[in-house]
């Protein structure tokens, strides 16, 4: 797993490549945390993420938390089928989570939700 | 009753409902052996047989079960082929089944040596070799029930909620929760969502902490333990919940939607408090439960997740029956009876009295009531398919014995009709197929030489034609032989020697008690029981029968019978002081009896009805009723059978709700009566028997005839 953080007007974003396990989970936090500790809102690429196990998810569902609760945003874009079928596997409801086409990001920029 | 026994009562209802299953498809497979759908159906039909008669005890059913199913399931598999021996295999193994169901109570015993020896042959169109089955390379081989057994209904699908609430420490214990809902998947038809709310902020997480909890609804019918063993091992690390909500899925289909609050408010994760306040304020709960805060928008989607399964379950109950005693529904039938007739009785009180404050609510509830009876009366009404499909065995079975070559076709299997008239209606058309086998259809050889296809085909047919529904039982055959029929008449006297007949009377003939014509009594026929049989079921059904039949053409018996036995609708008429009531859906039309429409000509009574003569009798004479007529009778022009009838009444008094009465015992042989109803006054008035007043008019011209024949011949000679 690497963590690739580029920040641009306020937003930061944060490649994952690779798998998300549990075996890694505890090494990504700290390399997430710094980036909230920015201020800015999170775009999570999920283009080149690999496996993703139930911890996996639930570090980003960690992460979607703590940008909300510092009146941030936090968006996944890029996502992959296969991301899909693994948050659909453990049943997390797609709701937890901010989408954004991976297409819109780079054109307008304008977010899906408000 | 033990409930034990109401348990095995309602599996032998089931049970019932699958041989017949099996029997239909089995005969579908026997005409298209790559049916893939028919032959899933059957094996589906053996392994629910299967698994509830192992449920209810019966393990004989289920040990002689599986030794089908196994085969079956290599058919399904294409490790089998179809063959002949298995179809007679089926339909032996039905046999047997349908005998060990009633073994228990009173019926025939169980042939032990005959379901081994079934047993036996099953086992030897598998052999061990193929038993192994090794599975499709990458795919797992689960130890228990495939995914598909719960969505195959096998036996006893129960819906549980499971609420699984691991401990943080489950993923560093070595469990990917992934996996563990990948086995209940693995069990039935499985609903999760995973709970979010608790998942906390990432600053201060222990992201190898587990802080998600999870709902699962999941239907199968592999039982408790199984569900229990895929948490074994977290068990000590989880609270886990596991509660059977199949009652609020299938129990009730007619039950209105859990409302979503209640669902919350059952699970707890809402105060009735909360839910109070939130209802107050109009608009939609999971919305206002949400933003309010007392719920997470997860929680609300579980339940959501949850009503929607409900719904989905209730439509498919919806699909289904509710399954009521017979009896219970002939009480309601009896008591809507009454209701009609306690509420003409109430009718007539409020015209009498002539209250138009009383009119007004007399004839609301006329209304309601009318409804209520015609829908009282669709309850008892099921499609007659299930009876066709009983002879296609029939037919297959009793054309092999005779060696000829017949199909059974059907048409109208949708056609509605009385339970009662329906389960009466068996044996009066296995009578009529058996003549159509034996008598009806040649032998392939004759068939082909009188330029027919080998293959007879017997046609089972059924149709609405107004108030009755007409079932035709249709051959291609070599149609009646008149003359032999004629001639066997004369033989046994059973009409004068020199008499003419018409065509239909000659028909007629063949409904005489013991008559055949049939040179050699065979198994199937020949004796001539049976189309008396039918007769006798027909008349007592208010029925008719008509016979149209062309030499060398085939054989076309019409069984007209009405809708209903319950209650119809009547003509009410007056003679003399007498009331009698005339099944409306015979009446053709009423007219006044004017000396200008009525003739008299050897010494019948003749009326002319739109150009052409009718018959009439009059009601007085054939019940015996006082004298004198009035100036101006009525006729009432009825059809019965395709023979136009006018009877002579005093008054016409017009439509009456007529609840059928039977009038005992004592009046079984009472000719012209069908039963007695009771009118608005409180007195019983007769319901006319059509076909029974033709009928004793034939007779009485035939007599006549008989006479004059009599008296003739001493002057030709």
């Amino acid at each position: 797993m690497r963590i690739n953080v580029t920040q641009a007007e306020g937003t930061a974003v944060v490649g994952i490549e690779g798998d998300l396990r549990l075996g890694c989970v505890a090494d990504a936090k700290p390399e997430l945390v710094a980036v909230l500790a920015t201020g800015s809102d999170l775009r999570l690429d999920l283009g080149a993420l690999g496996d993703c196990d139930t911890a996996g998810i639930q570090l980003l569902l960690m992460a979607g938390a703590a940008a909300r609760a510092k009146g941030r945003r936090c968006v996944l874009i890029g996502h992959t089928d296969a991301f899909r079928a693994a948050l659909d596997r453990v049943g997390i409801p797609v709701e937890c989570f901010e989408f954004q086409a991976a297409a819109r990001d780079d054109g307008q920029g304008s977010p899906d939700r408000a | 009753m033990d409930p034990a026994d109401l348990y095995q009562q309602t599996f032998r209802l089931e049970a019932d409902e699958l041989l017949g299953e099996i029997e239909a498809v089995i005969l579908l497979i026997e005409e298209n052996p790559e049916d893939d759908d028919a032959i899933n159906r059957l094996f589906r039909a053996v392994h629910t047989l299967k698994g509830s008669g192992g449920m209810f005890g019966l393990t004989d059913i289920a040990t002689f079960s599986h030794g089908l199913e196994s085969v079956l399931d290599r058919v399904r598999g294409k490790q089998l082929r179809v063959t002949r021996e298995l179809i007679d295999l089926t339909l032996a193994y039905r046999d047997q089944v349908a005998i060990m169901l009633r073994a228990g109570d009173g019926g025939v015993a169980v042939d032990r040596d005959e379901v081994e020896d079934i047993r036996r042959r099953l086992a030897a169109l598998c052999p061990p070799a193929a038993a192994t089955g090794a599975p499709l390379p990458g795919e797992p081989v689960s130890p228990r029930a495939a995914p598909d057994d719960a969505g195959a209904g096998g036996g006893a699908s129960v819906t549980y909620r499971i609420r699984f609430a691991p401990q943080p420490v489950l993923f560093l214990s070595g469990t990917e929760p992934a996996l563990l809902l990948d086995e209940l998947r693995g069990l039935g038809n499985c609903a999760v969502v995973a709970h979010v709310d608790d998942v906390p902020s990432l600053e201060d997480a222990d992201p190898e902490g587990c802080h998600l909890t999870w709902d699962i609804l999941l239907t199968t019918s592999s039982g408790l333990d199984a569900i229990k063993d895929v948490f074994a091992f977290v068990e000590d690390i989880s609270k886990i919940e596991i509660e059977d909500v199949s009652t609020d899925f299938v129990l009730n289909p007619d039950a209105p939607l859990p409302r979503l609050g209640d669902i919350l408010l059952r699970r707890g994760d809402v105060a009735a408090t909360d839910l109070h306040d939130a209802l107050r304020s109009q608009s939609r709960l999971g919305e206002l439960l949400v933003d309010g805060g007392v719920v997470s928008e997860a929680k609300v989607a579980s339940a959501l997740t949850e009503q929607q399964s409900i719904a989905r379950h209730q439509i498919a109950a919806k699909n289904d029956s509710v399954r009521v005693a017979s009896d219970k529904l002939d009480a309601l039938i009896d008591l809507v009876g009454e209701l009609v007739t306690n509420q003409a009785r109430l009718g007539q009180v409020a015209r009498n009295t002539g209250d138009m404050v009383l009119q007004a609510p007399v004839e609301e509830a006329e209304r309601l009531i009318g409804e209520l009876r015609d829908i009282v009366l669709t309850v008892r009404m099921m499609p007659i398919g299930a009876t066709f499909s009983r002879f296609k065995r029939l037919v297959r079975d009793l054309s092999g014995d005779l060696h000829k070559q017949i199909e059974l076709a059907t048409e109208g299997a949708e056609t509605e009709l009385d339970k009662t008239v329906i389960d009466r209606l068996g044996d009066p058309l296995v009578h009529l197929i058996r003549n159509c086998i034996d008598h009806g259809i040649e032998s392939p050889d004759e068939r082909i030489r009188s330029g027919k296809p080998a293959s007879g085909t017997i046609t089972l047919k059924a149709a609405h034609q107004g108030a009755n529904v007409v079932i035709s039982v249709i051959d291609d055959g070599a149609g009646l032989d008149t003359v032999a029929i004629l001639g066997k008449a004369r033989e046994r006297g059973l009409v004068p020697a020199d008499g003419e007949l018409t065509e239909r009377e000659i028909f007629d003939l063949i409904f005489l008690p013991g008559f055949s014509t049939a040179t050699q009594v065979t198994d199937v026929s020949g004796r001539g029981v049976g189309m008396d049989v039918v007769k006798r079921e027909v008349d007592a059904l208010r029925g008719s029968i008509t016979v149209h039949s062309e030499p060398g053409r085939g054989t076309r018996i019409d069984l007209s019978l009405p809708l209903t036995l319950a209650i119809i609708e009547g003509l009410m008429v007056h003679v003399a002081e007498d009331s009698f009531v005339i099944p409306l859906a015979a009446v053709e039309e009423c007219m006044e009896l004017t000396p200008d429409r009525f003739a008299t000509t050897k010494g019948r009574n003749v009326i002319q009805v739109r150009g052409s003569p009718v018959p009439l009798m009059r009601l007085r004479d054939i019940f015996s009723l006082p004298e004198p007529r009035p100036p101006l009778e009525q006729a009432v022009v009825v059809n019965v059978a395709e023979v136009r009838v006018g009877l002579a009444v005093d008054h016409v008094i017009g439509n009456h709700q007529t609840v059928i009465k039977s009038l005992g015992k004592l009046y079984r042989r009472a000719d012209c009566i069908s039963g007695a109803t009771i009118t608005g006054d409180g007195n019983v008035a007769l319901i006319l028997d059509l076909a029974g007043i033709v009928r004793s008019a034939r007779n009485d011209e035939a007599a006549v005839l008989a006479r004059s024949a009599a008296t003739r011949r001493p002057v030709a000679a």
